[in-house]
């Protein structure tokens, strides 16, 4: 039957991995005739990539609330800096995920890997 | 992009042997086709079939309780119970069930249709108090019932009270408190008043442990069904609670 690559993505449940194949797609990922081309692929692998890096960088100042900013929380520092760690922690879970996740995703459609994870 | 019902199964199911099973018997070699629709009827039966495996499952551990409702009389009323494990679900089995319909409620949401009332929220589907126990597979929840609902538990016209719910949460309760305060020799003393052939009395209390263990899941067990079949019906948790 006829499926968008979005639609399909949503039945892996990986509801980051639908944000990033929608915001790399666009329109065609909705349209039900479309079918990913090695390009988009690699498009959408990119991104995961470089979302990964991202996380792995983020200063952990960065998870702090409005409220922690303004120094209105009362938890002490050691609770907000675990808090914060946590956050973090979920973050890189949820890309790893993504990773693995795509790399399912197009193996069960029979789609071939990005290019960039292949072994030379 | 073309793909076949198959290959949406697998992108999702968590349970794909369960599933491929249902899906099959409605589909046949459609399930491997890529360019066949699944239609609204497809659904239909889907659900259906896959609602008549749960209800398979559930009757093979249903038990009728026929006199009173304490488990002594249950297990008299039963020539065939061995032992009391065989009241209680496995919850292995359970969990796989309802993650089975988890996604099928969600697959069917996600292929634009409506999950049947069915499946979206089987305890309402009316029913006798003991039907709806058997759709939910746990046996051990006929005993309270049967204590406070008496013949009613059978009757498709009867709908749970509030003050059902109170009365059934004591009992509930009590039978808590009753399997926490349970010594060796009280099994002992039931199994061989039954004369239900056991293991020694060594090897009984060696396996002690073990079967308290085994007996809290299944409180644990009954809790969480109650629970569920109390707000499922749209009725309070019981006050004491």
């Amino acid at each position: 039957m006829k499926l968008s690559i979005s639609h399909l993505i949503a039945l892996t449940g990986n509801w980051y991995l639908v944000d990033i194949v929608e915001e790399v797609l666009g329109d065609v990922g909705i349209d039900v005739e479309y079918t990913p081309t090695q390009g988009d692929i690699d498009a959408i692998a990119d991104v995961i990539l470089q979302k990964h890096v991202e996380v792995l960088n983020k200063p952990l100042n960065d998870y702090a609330t409005p409220d922690d900013r303004l120094g209105v929380s009362k938890d002490a520092d050691a609770v907000i800096l675990a808090h914060w760690q946590a956050k973090q922690a979920q973050d890189v879970k949820d890309m790893d995920w993504a990773l693995r996740d795509f790399s399912d995703f197009l193996c069960k459609l029979g789609l071939p890997q990005p290019r960039q994870w292949r072994r030379s | 992009m073309d793909v076949s019902t198959r290959t949406l199964l697998t992108l999702q199911a968590p349970n794909i042997f369960l599933m491929e099973d249902v899906f099959v018997r409605v589909l046949g070699d459609k399930f491997d086709d890529p360019h066949y629709t699944l239609s609204e009827a497809d659904i239909v039966a889907i659900e259906g079939e896959f609602y008549r495996l749960i209800s398979i499952h559930a009757r093979k551990r249903l038990h009728h309780f026929t006199a009173t409702g304490d488990v002594l009389a249950y297990a008299q009323s039963d020539p065939d119970l061995s032992n009391f494990e065989s009241l209680m679900l496995r919850r292995a089995e359970r969990e796989e069930l309802t993650s089975a319909m988890d996604f099928l409620r969600e697959f069917v949401s996600m292929m634009g249709h409506t999950p049947s009332e069915m499946l979206n929220d089987y305890v309402c589907m009316g029913g006798s108090m003991e039907m709806v126990i058997d759709r939910i597979g746990n046996s051990i929840l006929l005993i309270p019932m049967q204590s406070v609902l008496g013949t009613s538990m059978r009757d498709a016209n009867y709908r749970l009270t509030q003050a059902d719910v109170e009365e059934l949460g004591r009992h509930i309760l009590t039978m808590q408190l009753h399997q926490l305060d349970q010594q060796p020799g009280d099994m002992l003393a039931i199994l061989d008043a039954l004369g239900i052939e056991r293991e020694s009395d060594e090897e009984f209390l060696a396996n002690w442990p073990a079967f308290c263990k085994t007996s809290q899941d299944s409180m644990d067990m009954l809790v969480d069904d109650f629970l569920y079949i109390v707000r499922a019906l749209g009725l309070k948790l019981p006050a004491e609670w």
